[in-house]
């Protein structure tokens, strides 16, 4: 008796539900579509892809608008300074779109599987906008869940890490630097400085197989084609896994390797930081030195002069801001408004001690004397926002 | 009184057999450190072979900072597997002690000696607790120390706030002074080993720690309380641990939150190779640190001759391997290698492999 009457409750219940989730998915749709009609989970009038310069940002207020939206980031590692910088960033660039009612952030600590369950956990939780750094693993490795996220209907931009895929299908657009460009300002600072003698150079990378600093490597192999004056010594990215202490034990093993190296190159600042410690452990002067800025960089760079003649110090911007972009973009897609800004930059050198490269600033001057060792002197917090965030 | 004098006349009885049958070269031969040094000179003697480069000053100095680091880790890590144990909690501590060193060194007043100190003893008290709970309630201490990790590491989260400080630039000029030409933290580890090398085989206390270790209820019977030289184990792993910890914020200037990761297993690897078995009983210290030695070195050779990281971590896992089948299938005795040499040898003596592994490994 009981189980007949409960079928037809239980019939009605689930046609219930499902007409609900319907009608859900059906408000998100038109809440989300644009005039085309399409889904702006994966189209909107956001240029995406465009590549350009920093100069072509846009304010933050053109792109917000006035319903209520949830943001969550996920940092596939999520534990060094940048990553730090980097949310403190989005917090701030969040915090001027007042709709903006929480900023919820995840770091994957290098973890696939924790860095995947967090990304397709906040589309299950109905977070309107995810912006991923999929960089705890291959880029590869993380498009399954990104994909599944934007099905699901939340804007997902990828930012700072290559996610393969492609922006309109799999996500909505991807913002970053492009780091082959980076790479080749590097090397080509290298062969300019080192002029006509040439020399040997090292390039430290970071997790063994990182897209980005095989893109960067490929860049400068690039430019040390033209210039076989300069001996690039590494066949491949030296692993450090963006950390100090495991670049400073690379530089140890690079040193006792080459007797005669001329330049290094680190594609992260703080790696950078290692190979300086590695040089003064061995009690060996310093040579060029080529990466993304860091305040310790630029503000102990005189110090460093004075006892090593030979070291010149250039760097490009560490792109800490370019989370600002891709929530820019995302906000954009959100309230169906445009955003012609660039999504991929070409980031040239942003200091040079040797002065030769225009628009560049002194190490002294970049030096942000306010604000932590850990800071970027290109990013665009203020020195208070730094404080707050490195104590 | 009776008390003091058995463990010290057990000990020698059991040597003294040995010598009479075998004479001295086989017994320095089956010391633990002499095995373990013959693998360090034949892997320097190889080094120029791959690279000159690998045997330069520069190499080398640049090279005894981590392994000395490794070796005092390992020498706590020593005393535990000698008490049957095994430190897995290694990692929290040496991170606990980098980062506090760091943090409260870096504070504005704090005398960077001071917060050294700090660091060496609130980090050593997770090893006292370690030790309580597997003296008292007999656990595991896998299990013990694995969760003694998780809070040490849970520790570090709260005192960093999730990001790493930089070392007070006494500590940090301090980690890469030279004294002799020598880096200093090599001195120090040098000291370390030695010291404890002769409390663990020339006094009452470290013969009945070893003791303790080798046959828990012969201690018991003969009225050894086992308890407190199984605390001090952990007490003094964690210890040793959290000063290198210091060290290494000093020697890296910045400290990350996930320093220590790189020695635990180097730390256990230090250890067998050095030829302390991992069941427990008689160790050897200096064995210990020329296990760390070698395992510095190689990692500085395997590096020379590819920057493939796949290939350094395959090549390096298969000599650790080998190192350590090695020191574990000779044991205690030179039986075994004449077996392998001579078959007639190794037919009539057919007692010593069967009690190497238990005695002398």
């Amino acid at each position: 008796m009981n189980n007949t009457t409960m079928r037809p409750v239980r019939l009605v219940a689930s046609a219930a539900v499902v007409a609900a989730a319907l009608i859900l998915a059906g408000c998100s749709s038109t809440n989300s579509s644009t005039s085309g009609g399409t889904s702006n989970t994966l189209h909107a009038d956001i240029a995406a892809g465009k590549v350009g310069t920093v100069a072509g940002f846009t304010k933050i207020g053109d792109v917000c608008g006035s319903k209520p939206v949830t943001v969550t980031v996920v940092d596939g590692y999520g534990t060094n300074s940048w990553s730090k910088t980097v949310k403190a960033e989005i917090d701030s660039e969040a915090a001027k779109c007042k709709s903006i009612s929480s900023v919820s952030y995840t770091a994957g600590a290098g973890d696939l599987a924790a860095t995947n369950a967090a990304i397709t956990g906040a589309a299950a939780k109905g977070s309107n906008i995810l912006l991923v750094i999929p960089d705890a693993g291959p880029g590869q490795a993380q498009l399954a869940s990104v994909r599944k996220a934007t099905k699901a209907g939340t804007i997902v931009v990828p930012f700072a890490s290559d996610p393969t895929g492609k922006a309109g299908t799999d996500y909505l657009d991807y913002a970053d630097q492009i780091p082959s460009f980076s790479g080749q300002a590097w090397a080509q600072w290298v062969v300019d400085t080192l002029g006509d003698k040439g020399g040997n150079v090292v390039f430290l990378g970071g997790p063994a197989g990182a897209a980005v600093s095989a893109q960067e490597f490929i860049g400068i192999q690039k430019v040390l084609a033209k210039n076989p004056q300069i001996k690039l010594l590494t066949p491949e990215p030296v692993t450090t896994n963006w950390d100090p202490a495991q670049a400073q034990q690379a530089m140890a093993g690079l040193l006792s390797q080459f007797p005669k190296i001329d330049a290094v190159i680190a594609d992260y600042g703080a790696v950078a930081n290692g190979v300086i410690r590695a040089y003064q452990a061995a009690g060996v002067t310093l040579p060029l030195l080529t990466s993304t800025d860091d305040n310790s960089l630029s503000c102990g760079f005189d110090a460093l002069k004075a006892t090593n003649p030979g070291y010149e110090l250039a760097t490009n911007s560490s792109r800490t801001w370019i989370g600002r972009v891709a929530l820019r973009k995302a906000l954009a897609a959100f309230y169906g408004k445009a955003d012609h800004e660039p999504s991929l930059f070409n980031l040239g050198l942003v200091e040079d001690s040797t002065g030769k490269t225009a628009d560049t600033k002194k190490p002294a001057d970049a030096c942000l004397t306010d604000a932590p060792t850990d800071a970027s002197p290109s990013s665009l917090l203020t020195s208070d926002e730094f404080k707050k965030i490195f104590g | 009184m009776t008390t003091h004098s058995t463990p010290v006349a057990t000990v020698p009885a059991e040597r003294a057999e040995p010598v009479n049958r075998r004479g001295l070269p086989a017994v320095v031969f089956s010391w633990p450190g002499t095995r373990a040094l013959i693998a360090v000179v034949a892997l320097f003697a190889v080094s120029p072979l791959f690279s000159l480069g690998t045997i330069s000053h520069t190499a080398i100095v640049s090279m005894l900072p981590f392994a000395a680091l490794t070796a005092v880790v390992a020498v706590g890590q020593t005393l535990v597997i000698q008490q049957g144990g095994l430190d897995l909690s290694i990692a929290g501590a040496v991170t606990l002690g980098a980062v506090f060193a760091a943090k409260l060194g870096s504070l504005a007043g704090m005398d960077p000696i001071v917060a050294a100190v700090i660091a060496v003893a609130v980090t050593s008290i997770f090893g006292v607790l370690s030790g309580i709970v597997v003296a008292f309630l007999d656990l595991p201490p896998l299990v013990v120390t694995i969760a003694s990790n998780a809070l040490m590491v849970g520790m570090v989260q709260a005192v960093s706030g999730g990001f790493s400080s930089h070392a007070p630039n006494q500590l940090s000029d301090f980690a890469l002074s030279r004294w002799l030409g020598l880096p200093v933290l090599a001195f120090g580890a040098l000291a370390v080993v030695l010291i404890g090398q002769a409390v663990l085989k020339l006094t009452r206390v470290g013969r009945r720690f070893e003791l303790v270790g080798e046959n828990r209820r012969a201690a018991e019977y003969i009225g050894v309380s086992p308890k407190a030289y199984i605390i001090s184990a952990y007490w003094l792993s964690a210890l040793l641990a959290a000063a290198a910890g210091v060290m290494l914020a000093g020697l890296l200037r910045i400290p990350t939150l996930t320093a220590g990761e790189a020695y635990l297993l180097p730390s256990i690897a230090a250890v067998v190779l050095g030829g302390t078995a991992l069941t427990g009983g008689r160790g050897s210290i200096v064995g210990t640190a020329l296990g760390a030695l070698f395992l510095a070195q190689l990692s500085q050779l395997v590096q020379t001759f590819t920057q493939s990281t796949a290939v350094q971590n395959i090549v390096q896992a298969l000599i650790i391997g080998v190192g350590i089948v090695a020191q574990l299938q000779l044991g205690g005795s030179t039986a075994r290698l004449k077996g392998l040499v001579s078959k007639k040898t190794a037919t009539t003596a057919p007692t010593p492999p069967t009690q190497a592994p238990q005695r002398g490994v």
